[in-house]
C-alpha cells in the first residue's frame, strides 16, 4: 500500500484524535491547497528560468556565451560597476535609513503617522514615477538649481543629472523605504523595557544605544542592507534615466539588447550571470541571517533547553577571544563609558540631521511632482508661474493615456485576483498543515521577489512567444501575479498565524464543516490581511514596467510603458499628473485597508485578569 | 557583604498625564533597609510612582530625596539603583553572565573583579550553572532570577521591583518570594516593590502603601492593613471581607462600641484607640468589617449567636467556604476549617455564627 493511500485510510480518525495538533481538515486535504500556487510558479517561473539556462548553452555554443560575458570589458566592467553602485546604495540607505527608523520608532501620535506615511507612500509608488520626480528635482532648471541660484551659492545652474551622484542619490531614495521598514520591523519586536533596564544599570543614552539597542537591531539592519543591495543589483530604470554613459549597469545591457533578439543565447547568458550573482548573494546572506530576511520574518532559533553542551574552542578561537577581551577592556568599555558622558543632545542632533535628510529625499519628490502637475505653462518650469488643471485636462482628453490607464487597471485587477486566490490558499496550506519542509516551500514561493525583473521578463518572453501570448492581458496579469503571489502569501500567512486555532476548533466541534469554518471563522479574522494583500498585489502589477517591457507587445500599452516612452522622449509635466494621481490612489487604498483593520470584528476579550488573592 | 539601604523621601509628588493625575500629591518616607510595597489595582498610579523614583517618569510637582539629597535633576542612569522589570527585560543578545556584568562594566570595574562579583551574585541566586546561556534558553523563573541578579550585582542601596512576579505561576511565585525575602535580609538594601497582588504584599513587606486613584489610601504594616483598615477600599482590597452597614447604639468602653446592623442584628465591635474613639455618637451610620475566617460556627443555644441559612458550601481543601443569609436578610461569607468527622453544612441547613468584639472592626 502506498503512503498516500495509507494516509487516506488513517486520515478520518486521525483527524478526530489529534485535534490539537492537526488542522481542521486533518492535514491531508490542507496540503493540497499548496498545489495551485506550486503549479503556477512551476509553469510561469521555474520552467522559463530553466529554459533560459538551456538557451544560454544551446546548440554548439557550449559555454562560449559565458566566456564572452567575462571576456568583453563592456560587460565585465558593468558587472563590477553594478556591484559598486549596489554596495554604495546599500551603505547610503543604512546611514540615512537607520536614524529615520529610530525616530519613527520613538515618535508618537500624529507625528508618528506623518513620519510613517512619508515612508510608506513612496514605498507604494512606482520606481518610474519616483525616478521622474528626481529628474525634475535635479534638472537644469529644477528646484535644487533654482534654490542654489537664489541663495547666491552658484552663478550658473549645475549639471546635476546624468552622472554617478544622481544615480546613487536617486536609487538610494527609491530603495530607502525598504530599508526603513525592515529596520522598523525589527525595532517593533524588541522589548520596550530593555532600554530602561540598560539605563537602570547605569548606561547613559549613547552607551545604552550602542551596547543594547544597536546589537539587537543588527539583524534588521543587515536584512535591510541585503534587500537593498540585491534590489539594486537588478536596477535599470533609474540608471537608464538619470545616469550618464559611464553609469551603465548590468541589467541595462539585457534590457537594451532585448530589442534585437538576433544575439542567440548570449542575452540568456547575460541574464543567467545576473541571476547567479543575485542568488549567490542571497544564499550567502541566508546562510548567516536565515532566509526569513527576504520576507521580513524573524529567524527562528531553536535552543535546546537543558543541553548546554559547549564545544571546546580551537586555538584560533582562543586567540581571537583573548584579543577580543584585551580590546574590550582596553578600548571598548572605557570608550563606551566616555560616550556615556557625551551629552545626549549632541548625539541626538546628528541622528536628527541624518533622519531629516532622509525624510526630505522621500517627501520632496512627491511634493515637487504635485506642484509641477498644476503648472499652467506648456513646458516644464519651476516654480510654475501660474497654476491650472491644464495638464490634467490633457491627460484625460488624450484617448491613448486613458486607454493605457484602463489597460493597467484591468491587468492589475486580474493579477490581484490571481495573486489573492493562489497566495491565500498557499498561506492556509503552509500555516495550517503539518507538512514537512515548510520553510523550503516558503522560500520557493517567495523567491520570485528576489529575481531581477529583467531576468524574469527575458525568460518569460521566450515562453510567451511560443504560446503566442505576447500582448495578451491575461498573460501579462499572470506574469505580474508571479510577484503578487509572494506578497499575498507573506501577508496572509502572518495574519493567519494570529488567528486562534481554538476558535476554528470551537466552530468545528459545534458542527461546522471545514469549508464553513473557513468562511465563517477564519476568513472574517484575516479580512484585514486580505485587504492589505490585495492592495499590495494590485499595486505590484499597476507599477510594473520591466515585465511589461518584455511581454506587452506593440498594441497593449500599459500606463508605466507609456510613461517610460514619454519620459525617455521629453521632460514635460504630464508624468507629474500621473504621479499625483497615483499618490491619490495609494492614499485612498491605504485608507480603505486601514478602515478594514479597524472595523474588523474583534474576538471577544478574555475575562479581565482576575486580580490574585 | 550587607550594605546600608538609603532613605527615600517623597514630598507631595505629582505626575499628570493631560488632566488626569496618575500620581496625586503622594508623600511618603521609606526608611533605610525597609521593604516597602506599593499596592493597588491597575491604574492606581503605583507603577508611575515607581518610574518617578527610578527617574523614568518626570515629576511635575513635589520632590524626591534620597538620603536627604534631591534627585529630581539626576538622570536615571546616574541614580545607582537596581531595578527589576515586569517581563524581565533581559538583554537578549548577551549571556546570563554578560547581563549581570553589564552594570559593573558601565561603572568601570575591572575584568577580574567583575568576574568575581558576577560569580558571587550568580551563586547567591543559584544560577552558577547557567552563566553562559542566553536568556532565550532559560525558563521563566530562571529569567526572573537573572533579572534580580542583574539588579543587585552592584549592591545598590535601593532596588526597585515593578511587578516582577506577575508573569510566573503560583508555585514559582511563592518560591521566588521567599528568595527575595532572604536576599533582602542578607543585603540590607531598601526595596520598593510594586504589585497588584495583596497576598504578595502581605507576605513580603515591612510596610505597605495602598494606592488608589493616584493617592495613598493607607500606609501601614501588613498586620495593620489587614486588621485595622482605615478605609472601605482597603478592607475590600486586602483579604476577603464582609462589610455591613450599621448604626451606633452607644459606647461600651474606650475601644468597643455597640452597633445594630441595618437588618436589626446587634453586635459589639472595636475600633483602634485614639482621639476618634470618643467621637462616636448614638444614631451615627458606620460600616463594620467582619473577616470571613473570624466568624465561628457555634451550637444553636449560644447566647448572642446569629442564625443563618446556608446558601452554598464550597470545599477548598483545608477550608470550607460558606455563603450564608442571615435572619435579617443580610449576606455573609464564612470561612471555616474543615475538620474531619464534623459534618459539613449543606445548602439549606441552619447554622449559627458567633464572634467577639475584637473580630469586628468599625471602619472610620
Amino acid at each position: 500500500m502506498s503512503l498516500a493511500s495509507q494516509n487516506r485510510v488513517r486520515a478520518p480518525w486521525m483527524a478526530c484524535l489529534a485535534w490539537g495538533r492537526r488542522s481542521r481538515a486533518g492535514g491531508l486535504q490542507t496540503v493540497w491547497l499548496l498545489a495551485p500556487a506550486g503549479l503556477f510558479l512551476g509553469v510561469f517561473y521555474l520552467w522559463p528560468l530553466l529554459d533560459l539556462l538551456r538557451l544560454s548553452v544551446a546548440g554548439d555554443a557550449g559555454l562560449s556565451f559565458y566566456a564572452r560575458v567575462f571576456a568583453v570589458p563592456l560587460y565585465w566592467d558593468a558587472l563590477v560597476r553594478t556591484f559598486g553602485i549596489a554596495a554604495s546604495v546599500a551603505a547610503l540607505c543604512a546611514l540615512f535609513g537607520y536614524p529615520l527608523a529610530l525616530r519613527i520608532h520613538g515618535a508618537r501620535g500624529a507625528w508618528r503617522v506623518f513620519l510613517l506615511s512619508a515612508v510608506v507612500l513612496p514605498y507604494f509608488i512606482s520606481v518610474l514615477i519616483r525616478t521622474y520626480a528626481w529628474m525634475v528635482l535635479l534638472g537644469r532648471n529644477g528646484p535644487i538649481n533654482k534654490l542654489l541660484l537664489a541663495l547666491g551659492l552658484i552663478e550658473a545652474p549645475l549639471a546635476l543629472n546624468f552622472n554617478r551622484v544622481a544615480v546613487l542619490i536617486s536609487i538610494s531614495a527609491v530603495l530607502l523605504p525598504l530599508m526603513v521598514l525592515t529596520i522598523l520591523g525589527n525595532l517593533s519586536r524588541l522589548d520596550p523595557l530593555v532600554d530602561r533596564a540598560a539605563t537602570a544599570s547605569g548606561a547613559g543614552p549613547l552607551a545604552a544605544f550602542w551596547r543594547v539597542l544597536f546589537p539587537q537591531t543588527l539583524p534588521g539592519l543587515l536584512a535591510g542592507v541585503l534587500l537593498v543591495f540585491v534590489s539594486a543589483l537588478g536596477f535599470f530604470i533609474t540608471p537608464a534615466l538619470l545616469g550618464g554613459p559611464t553609469d551603465q549597469m548590468f541589467a541595462m545591457h539585457i534590457a537594451q539588447q532585448a530589442d534585437f533578439l538576433a544575439s542567440g543565447g548570449f542575452l540568456q547568458a547575460l541574464a543567467t550571470v545576473l541571476l547567479a550573482v543575485t542568488l549567490l548573494v542571497v544564499a550567502v546572506a541566508g546562510r548567516f541571517l536565515g532566509f526569513e530576511f527576504i520576507w521580513g520574518g524573524q529567524r527562528v532559533v531553536r535552543h535546546a533547553v537543558g543541553t548546554g553542551t559547549l564545544r571546546s574552542p580551537g586555538p584560533w578561537a582562543v586567540l581571537s577571544s583573548v584579543c577580543g577581551r584585551w580590546l574590550a577592556d582596553g578600548l571598548g568599555w572605557p570608550l563606551l563609558r566616555l560616550l556615556g558622558r557625551v551629552p545626549a543632545p549632541a548625539a541626538r542632533s546628528v541622528g536628527w540631521a541624518l533622519a531629516g535628510f532622509a525624510l526630505l529625499t522621500l517627501v520632496a519628490p512627491m511634493v515637487i511632482s504635485a506642484i509641477v502637475s498644476f503648472n499652467n505653462a506648456a513646458y516644464m518650469s519651476f516654480p510654475p508661474r501660474a497654476y491650472s488643471l491644464r495638464w490634467y485636462e490633457r491627460f484625460f482628453a488624450d484617448s491613448e493615456w486613458v486607454s493605457s490607464l484602463l489597460t493597467s487597471v484591468t491587468v492589475g485587477v486580474l493579477s490581484c485576483g490571481m495573486s489573492l486566490a493562489l497566495g491565500t490558499s498557499a498561506a492556509v496550506a503552509l500555516v495550517r498543515s503539518t507538512l514537512r519542509g515548510k520553510s523550503a516551500w516558503m522560500l520557493f514561493l517567495v523567491s520570485p521577489l528576489i529575481v531581477p525583473g529583467v531576468v524574469l521578463g527575458l525568460s518569460l518572453y521566450s515562453l510567451f512567444l511560443r504560446l503566442d501570448w505576447v500582448g495578451s492581458v491575461a498573460g501579462l496579469a499572470a506574469a505580474h501575479a508571479m510577484g503578487g503571489l509572494p506578497l499575498v502569501l507573506v501577508i496572509v500567512a502572518a495574519g493567519l498565524q494570529t488567528v486562534d486555532v481554538r476558535q476554528e476548533q470551537a466552530a468545528a466541534v459545534h458542527g461546522a464543516s471545514p469549508w464553513r469554518v473557513f468562511m465563517w471563522v477564519t476568513l472574517p479574522a484575516i479580512r484585514p490581511s486580505l485587504a492589505a494583500a490585495a492592495l499590495f498585489a494590485f499595486l505590484h502589477s499597476f507599477d510594473d514596467l520591466v515585465l511589461s517591457l518584455f511581454l506587452s507587445g506593440a498594441h497593449r500599452v500599459t500606463l508605466p510603458l507609456r510613461l517610460w516612452g514619454n519620459v525617455n522622449y521629453k521632460l514635460d509635466p504630464l508624468p507629474a499628473v500621473v504621479a499625483t494621481l497615483e499618490v491619490a490612489l495609494v492614499v485612498l487604498g491605504l485608507f480603505l485597508v486601514r478602515s478594514a483593520w479597524f472595523t474588523r470584528s474583534k474576538p471577544p476579550g478574555r475575562p479581565a485578569e482576575a486580580a490574585a488573592g | 557583604m550587607p550594605v546600608a539601604g538609603s532613605r527615600i523621601e517623597l514630598r507631595a509628588v505629582s505626575r499628570r498625564f493631560g488632566r488626569v493625575a496618575a500620581v496625586d500629591g503622594v508623600s511618603l518616607t521609606i526608611e533605610p533597609g525597609e521593604f516597602l510595597t506599593l499596592l493597588g489595582p491597575s491604574g492606581s498610579g503605583k507603577s508611575t510612582l515607581l518610574a518617578a523614583i527610578a527617574g523614568f517618569s518626570p515629576v511635575d510637582e513635589g520632590d524626591i530625596l534620597v538620603d536627604g539629597v534631591s534627585v529630581r535633576q539626576v538622570a536615571p542612569h546616574r541614580r545607582g539603583f537596581g531595578m527589576v522589570f515586569q517581563h524581565y527585560a533581559l538583554f537578549a543578545h548577551m549571556t546570563v553572565a554578560q547581563n549581570v556584568a553589564f552594570a559593573l562594566r558601565m561603572e568601570g570595574v575591572g575584568r577580574s573583579e567583575t568576574d568575581a562579583r558576577v560569580r558571587e551574585t550568580l551563586a547567591l541566586l543559584r544560577l552558577g550553572e547557567l552563566a553562559e546561556r542566553k536568556p532565550s534558553q532559560l525558563s521563566g523563573g530562571q529569567q526572573q532570577r537573572v533579572a534580580i541578579a542583574r539588579a543587585i550585582v552592584r549592591r545598590p542601596r535601593v532596588v526597585l521591583m515593578d511587578e516582577p512576579l506577575s508573569a510566573l505561576d503560583r508555585r514559582l511565585r511563592e518560591s521566588i518570594q521567599s528568595e527575595i525575602r532572604s536576599l533582602h535580609r542578607q543585603l540590607g538594601t531598601t526595596i520598593v516593590f510594586v504589585t497588584h497582588d495583596q497576598s504578595e504584599a502581605l507576605a513580603l513587606s515591612d510596610r505597605v502603601a495602598v494606592l488608589n486613584q493616584g493617592q495613598i489610601v493607607q500606609l501601614g504594616t501588613p498586620d495593620q492593613l489587614y486588621r485595622q483598615p482605615q478605609a472601605e477600599f482597603v478592607a475590600r482590597f486586602v483579604g476577603e471581607s464582609n462589610v455591613l452597614a450599621a448604626q451606633v447604639l452607644g459606647r461600651h468602653n474606650d475601644e468597643v462600641v455597640e452597633l445594630r446592623t441595618l437588618g436589626g442584628l446587634a453586635l459589639s465591635a472595636h475600633h483602634g484607640a485614639g482621639p476618634r474613639a470618643a467621637a462616636w455618637v448614638a444614631g451615627q451610620q458606620v460600616q463594620v468589617l467582619l473577616r470571613p475566617e473570624r466568624l465561628a460556627l457555634v451550637p444553636a443555644q449560644t447566647p448572642g449567636a446569629w442564625a443563618a441559612r446556608v446558601e452554598s458550601s464550597v470545599f477548598l481543601g483545608e477550608l470550607l467556604r460558606l455563603d450564608v443569609v442571615l435572619s435579617s436578610g443580610e449576606r455573609l461569607q464564612v470561612r471555616t476549617l474543615d475538620v474531619q468527622g464534623v459534618q459539613r453544612p449543606a445548602p439549606g441547613d441552619e447554622v449559627h455564627l458567633a464572634f467577639g468584639a475584637h473580630d469586628a472592626w468599625v471602619l472610620p
